[in-house]
């Protein structure tokens, strides 16, 4: 019975981390598409949009970073794992 | 938070945690490197003097491009937040060290005095009415709508600064634990083909520590690029906000 609660746990651990990582990707892709777009068309401009650029990939990548506090917290730092363990132990 | 895979801690001072000991070489290291570049303070720089320098002139140009001529007045926090920051993702990128920024608790600290230090100095500059006058938005009749929305996106700041830092940096020292793990798992497995397969977690842990280099800098770089954008914020005149 408590097998089930960790195999679903690292499941969804791990399936989350894949969405996760695949939406930030692409638009990150994108973001900096259009910045070394916009480089090459205005090379003089370049300082500043580098700037805006490492903020704004900042920003995305902190969407994916919560995704993977919450896959540590699954895998490591389970708040119900004493809870299933107590259950399963009374059957 | 991961007892399996952590690499084994070299320095440890009893009853200290491992956190607040990893803290304290940094401070040593900022500290002794300060003392000895102020003593040789020279007209004609040194290297060491020259690449502090660099580091002085990177933030100040970068506060004067996000805040302006008024950045200049926050500049030691800039320079400090940066610093520590920057020497502690490195230290944990050495064996038997453990990054201070790795641990959830240095990075609630660091983001809230970036979060106190905006609302100060925003209530320094404008007064408290005026300051709370920003939350309230342009039109005043969508004040009660506007209010909440800005108080939880003014919360939300020392959040997402400090789960930022911290899964970044955990998440490089977790890989840099998996592979040195592996090493041993691999090289007690029976078989020819286990012990090939050593090779896999050798080569790859070299590439994984130049990527954290650079996700040492990068996430250095964009906490205090972030704290100034959140102080220039608190602070830009009424006259930039209403365009």
């Amino acid at each position: 019975m408590a097998i089930w609660f960790f195999i679903a746990t690292v499941v969804t651990a791990g399936i989350g981390i894949a969405i996760g990582t695949i939406a930030t990707a692409i638009s990150q892709g994108n973001a900096l598409t259009k910045a070394v777009e916009s480089i090459s068309r205005q090379p003089e401009a370049s300082g500043s949009i580098t700037t805006t650029l490492i903020i704004g990939l900042a920003f995305i990548e902190s969407l994916t970073i919560y995704v993977l506090v919450v896959a540590l917290i699954l895998l490591f730092a389970n708040p119900f794992t004493e809870h299933v363990l107590k259950i399963a132990g009374a059957h | 938070m991961s007892e399996g895979i952590e690499e084994p801690i070299l320095v440890q001072i009893p009853g200290v945690p491992v956190i607040i000991t990893m803290a304290w070489i940094v401070l040593s290291i900022l500290i002794v490197i300060a003392i000895i570049i102020r003593i040789s303070l020279n007209l004609k720089p040194k290297p060491a003097q020259n690449l502090l320098e660099i580091v002085f002139e990177f933030i100040g140009n970068l506060s004067k491009t996000m805040i302006g001529e008024e950045g200049q007045r926050f500049l030691p926090l800039f320079t400090t937040l940066f610093l520590f920051i920057f020497v502690s993702n490195l230290l944990g990128l050495l064996p038997g060290f453990k990054s201070p920024t790795s641990s959830l608790n240095t990075n609630v600290g660091l983001s809230l005095v970036v979060f106190f230090s905006t609302h100060y100095f925003g209530i320094r500059k404008k007064g408290l009415w005026g300051y709370l006058r920003h939350f309230m938005g342009p039109p005043y009749w969508l004040a009660p709508l506007f209010f909440p929305i800005h108080i939880i996106g003014e919360l939300a700041r020392p959040l997402s600064l400090s789960m930022r830092l911290f899964g970044n940096i955990l998440a490089k020292e977790i890989v840099l634990g998996v592979l040195a793990y592996l090493v041993t798992v691999f090289y007690f497995s029976e078989g020819i083909a286990g012990k090939l397969l050593i090779i896999m977690p050798i080569v790859l842990r070299p590439a994984i520590i130049l990527l954290g280099c650079l996700v040492s800098f990068i996430q250095a770089l964009v906490f205090t690029s972030l704290s100034m954008v959140y102080i220039g914020g608190a602070i830009a005149s009424h006259e930039e906000q209403e365009v």
